[in-house]
């Protein structure tokens, strides 16, 4: 299988430049197969909501391909409620990178971009997006939607895609801190961000499915808390891609009924699950490279380590205020924990730590994130202090010819056997 | 005394309570202290600002959030008990933005007022305003040249304004600093609303969300050429050149600098042959007529392009030369790893070349390199009229003589050696450089590598130590190869590796090498960038004697390399007819 991917993406990569449109055809069959896969011989290994993630995820990813008029480009960290009002498919940059990752045709759009100009020492899902628009393989959205928040990738990113692509852009600015000021400052920015969708689509968005996006977001919410609550005395397998399709849910997905389904899955999944026992219990930060053998292999079903999910996924815990919505929208975008000073994330993580019953923690230093990388020692420092082990492991999560696997794995196992050996 | 490093920062505020504010900008000689205490893979100049500040006793310090670099170097030197005053810079420009930015300003009032014990003075924060409006951001009459992108240290700027010919104008993301006249008013609250409203109005960083007004900045008539800057791991300016290369005329040049004083040599040589490029440069320093020159240039090639040789070895004869009424002149291509020595006639007829290893000692070798051509032309050295030295150590030859990169010599070579030449792919000992030449063999463009060996005869010289051969041997037997291999890492050190596990796993020998040269091709072949390398297109330098890396550039390039027989010699010949120009 594995070679057949290989090969299908050096049939991509190829096409890349001079045959656009190809690409994007083939890209498209491709992951037509996989979904039909996905749905007719899931993957048995996984539990269920995992196997209903994969399935999900794929027609999140299919759909702004398939309807790039009715899709909006947005990042990972904009609260999607007003699309999702509006019925309209967010493509994000992980998720699209991740997906072309999958598809073993990264490295061609990551070569595209860095010809373009785009500077090497870039964030590489930022260089995949950019290398799929700047190429003409990936079609214009409606229009593009972006955060300041967290990562500075944002801005470049997305003026360079409204430039090349012609289409609007809106530019939600988050401050670092929550106060009165900033919840107003931000929640008056929805209200014209919501005025900017009505005008470019025609189209207008209801109050109430509105409030019903964020009603359905809150019941989410309470689902995850108690999946959580399971988690921290259970032993529920969880594989990298998997929690990396989690990322969909927390995100982009968050207010539908697929993502309800999801942590309601989920939450049955965690019922069912043995006790934690003797396993390894690993909190990631960051990005998951789950195309890496290495990785994959840690943390597939049954090894004697549990992966408990990336802080990624921990983000933004709190329910909303659904009378107040785009007040509701504005406090999640400014109590996000990636946000501000790097003690909101180091305290989010030493909280899921705790909560969580991890044994150590992995800081993945992914290639080009400045924020992560720049708070990277001082985040161990602190997270040791608090008692628990932390590797700091460099590697990319999107680009495969940016790493060095076997001096990854080393690090990576020989932080683990130190977890895991007798006390 | 507080220091700041963003021209979005208050300084004017904290004038109001009588403080001075001083311009960070510091480089370092490396960077082992913040190594210790932030990823290397973060913007070198926040990099730089832990080396300097951190674990000693040092003033406050106000930042902005400028960026994810800055913002978490102000949380590890929060974190040493550093007094850090950080402001949240808003990304938006319009009056909400600046409303919330005044309530920081008002914050940072009260904050520094706490911390200091001082009172604000709404008139010394007036007169701090009307101080800074007196003074225009970085204003230049008349033709000048601009230093653009990201911040550079004042050290690099006066440097470069050395070598420049025409005003130099600051327009960094801290060189455009303009604030104007305050109102007339006591009222601390309007005031700080004018004042938040003065500095998100400036011309904005890249950081900003709306950077359509950076536009006038490259659309001034005065405006000559761009030195463009970018820091090494701060990605803003990397897209706003990407942008620019593509839609100006204006000449530009970009550099990636990091905050130390490694590769000064390097980018000296990248900012002198950008200045050598520019035809029309000298003209509008002096008020001369380029065009006028231009022609007489033209004129020049085409009366020489009659006794044009193949090859720097088909020299003329001494007696020949001895017979006429000839004047000599010689070029000395002082490189990392060799010297080289061209002596040439008033009639563009070589007379004779030399190599000598360069050594420890550059004025020594590059004397060796002089005297051993001067014997076999059977000159002696006061009959060479005229001498240009380029190279690495083209400064440090000892010569009384004209001082031109190799970039423009390499350049000159090989169009006197070929005129259809349009591209010269030079890879020396220590670096490699793509040269695109105009009609007239005048450079149009170039592009060398960062500081990095990968693509060098250095990284060849790397893999052959780890596969236990010569260079020579290196040379050949990458020719007979079988299974094709790819050497994935970028870095020469991570490369090395590689091939170590290659030999390990028993791949053969001859496809290690070819996957090597392969390697380094496509290295060289990225520096030219998307547009491909026009014909025809001649490599120089050491590294051409190697047939293996000769055929995998053809192979990349889908087309015949020329290689002229001592390819290691083209610089100094381009030097030694640069120095028969001059004269």
């Amino acid at each position: 299988m594995n070679a057949i991917i290989d090969k299908f993406g050096h049939v991509v990569t190829a096409s890349i430049q001079n045959h656009p449109g190809r690409a994007l055809q083939l890209l498209k069959l491709g992951y037509g197969a996989s979904g039909l896969q996905a749905k007719v011989l899931p993957n048995r290994q996984l539990l269920p909501h995992q196997q209903y993630a994969a399935l999900n995820c794929n027609r999140a990813i299919q759909k702004p391909l398939q309807e790039p008029g009715n899709s909006a480009v947005v990042n990972l960290f904009l609260p999607c409620e007003l699309l999702q009002a509006m019925g309209l498919a967010p493509q994000f940059v992980e998720g699209l990178a991740g997906y072309l990752d999958g598809a073993c045709c990264e490295h061609g759009f990551i070569e595209y971009a860095e010809d373009w100009g785009i500077p090497r020492t870039y964030c590489s899902y930022h260089k995949t997006l950019l290398g799929a628009a700047l190429s003409s393989v990936l079609e214009k959205p409606r229009f593009i939607v972006q955060t300041t928040l967290a990562c500075d990738a944002n801005m470049n990113t997305f003026r360079t895609l409204a430039e090349h692509w012609q289409v609007p852009l809106f530019v939600l600015d988050v401050p670092d801190v929550c106060t009165g000021e900033t919840v107003d400052y931000v929640a008056e920015q929805f209200r014209r961000m919501s005025a900017f969708m009505e005008d470019v689509t025609g189209m207008q968005i209801d109050s109430d499915r509105l409030r019903e996006v964020i009603r359905l977001e809150n019941r989410s919410a309470r689902l995850y808390a108690q999946y959580r609550n399971q988690l921290s005395t259970r032993y529920i397998p969880n594989d990298a891609t998997s929690e990396m399709n989690k990322i969909f849910f927390t995100h982009v997905l968050a207010g539908t009924t697929a993502a309800e389904k999801y942590f309601s899955m989920m939450l049955e999944d965690a019922e069912k699950a043995a006790s934690a026992g003797d396993k390894v219990r690993i909190l990631w930060i960051h990005t998951l490279p789950f195309w890496q053998d290495s990785i994959r292999e840690i943390f597939a079903p049954g090894s004697k380590y549990q992966l408990l999910g990336s802080d990624l996924n921990f983000d933004f815990l709190d329910e909303m205020d659904e009378e107040r919505p785009f007040e509701a929208m504005a406090r999640k975008a400014l109590r996000n924990s990636m946000g501000g000073d790097m003690q909101r994330r180091t305290g989010r993580a030493i909280e899921m730590a705790k909560v969580l019953k991890a044994d150590g923690v992995v800081w993945f230093c992914q290639w080009g994130c400045k924020q992560t990388l720049g708070a990277a020692y001082l985040a161990k420092e602190m997270i040791e202090s608090a008692g628990y082990p932390v590797l700091l492991l460099d590697g990319d999560g999107c680009d495969r010819q940016n790493i060095n696997e076997g001096q990854m794995a080393t690090r990576l196992h020989a932080f683990l056997e130190m977890l895991g050996a007798p006390k | 005394m507080i220091d700041y490093v963003c021209r979005y920062a208050p300084i004017e505020l904290i004038a109001g309570f009588g403080e001075q504010c001083r311009y960070y900008n510091l480089p370092v000689e490396h960077f082992a202290g913040s190594d210790r205490l932030i990823h290397r893979n973060v913007c070198s100049f926040s990099r730089s600002l832990l080396e300097k500040r951190s674990g000693i006793n040092v003033g406050p310090l106000l930042l902005t959030d400028c960026c994810n670099s800055i913002r978490r170097a102000g949380d590890v030197l929060s974190a040493q008990g550093q007094r850090v005053f950080m402001l949240n810079l808003p990304h938006n420009d319009d009056s909400c933005a600046k409303k919330l930015y005044a309530n920081e300003l008002m914050k940072l009032m009260l904050d520094y007022g706490a911390y200091s014990g001082r009172t604000f003075d709404a008139g010394a924060f007036s007169a701090a305003c009307k101080n800074a409006a007196g003074k225009a951001a970085g204003s230049v009459e008349g033709p000048y040249i601009a230093v653009m992108g990201a911040r550079m240290s004042d050290e690099l700027l006066w440097k470069i304004q050395g070598e420049s010919l025409l005003p130099l104008r600051n327009v960094t993301c801290t060189g455009l600093r303009s604030i104007g006249v305050p109102p007339e008013t006591t009222d601390a609250a309007a005031l700080l609303e004018w004042y938040a409203g003065e500095l998100l109005s400036q011309i904005p960083c890249m950081r900003m969300a709306d950077v359509s007004s950076r536009r006038r900045l490259v659309l001034d008539p005065n405006l000559k050429a761009i030195v463009y800057n970018t820091v090494s791991f701060c990605d803003f300016y990397g897209f706003e050149f990407a942008g620019l290369r593509r839609e100006i005329s204006v000449p530009i040049l970009k550099l990636e600098t990091d905050y130390t004083p490694q590769s000064a040599a390097e980018l000296r040589t990248r900012v002198e042959a950008f200045f050598e490029s520019i035809d029309n440069l000298r003209g509008i320093a002096t008020g001369q007529n380029s065009a006028g020159k231009r022609e007489k240039r033209a004129a020049g090639r085409s009366v020489a392009s009659g006794c044009r040789q193949d090859v720097p070895s088909a020299t003329a004869s001494i007696a020949e030369s001895r017979s006429t009424d000839r004047y000599f002149t010689a070029g000395i291509d002082s490189g990392s790893t060799s010297t080289n020595a061209v002596i040439m006639d008033s009639h563009r007829n070589i007379m004779a070349s030399a190599t000598v290893l360069t050594g420890t000692r550059v004025g020594e070798s590059a004397q060796r390199a002089f005297h051993e051509a001067l014997v076999k032309a059977d000159l002696s050295p006061a009959e060479i009229r005229h001498i240009v030295t380029t190279g690495y150590g083209r400064r440090n030859t000892g010569f009384a003589a004209d001082v031109v990169t190799e970039i423009t010599c390499h350049a000159k070579g090989a169009f006197f050696l070929n005129g259809k030449v349009r591209t010269v792919v030079d890879i020396g000992g220590q670096d490699s450089k793509v040269i695109r030449l105009d009609r007239h063999g005048v450079v149009k463009d170039f592009a060398m590598n960062d500081k990095c060996a990968a693509g060098t005869g250095r990284f060849l010289e790397m893999m052959a130590q780890s596969l236990g051969i010569s260079i020579e041997e290196m040379s050949l037997c990458g020719k007979t190869w079988n299974e094709g291999i790819t050497i994935s890492s970028m870095c020469s050190v991570f490369a090395q590796s590689e091939v170590v596990s290659l030999i390990a796993e028993g791949k053969k020998l001859e496809d290690i090498v070819h996957g090597l040269d392969l390697s380094i091709a496509s290295k060289v072949i990225a520096l030219g960038g998307r547009a491909p390398l026009e014909r025809e297109c001649m490599m120089t330098g050491g590294v051409a004697n190697n047939s293996g890396v000769v055929e995998a550039m053809e192979q990349k390039l889908g087309c015949q390399v020329l290689v002229p027989d001592q390819p290691e010699l083209c610089g100094a010949l381009g030097a030694a007819l640069l120095a028969l120009e001059a004269h």
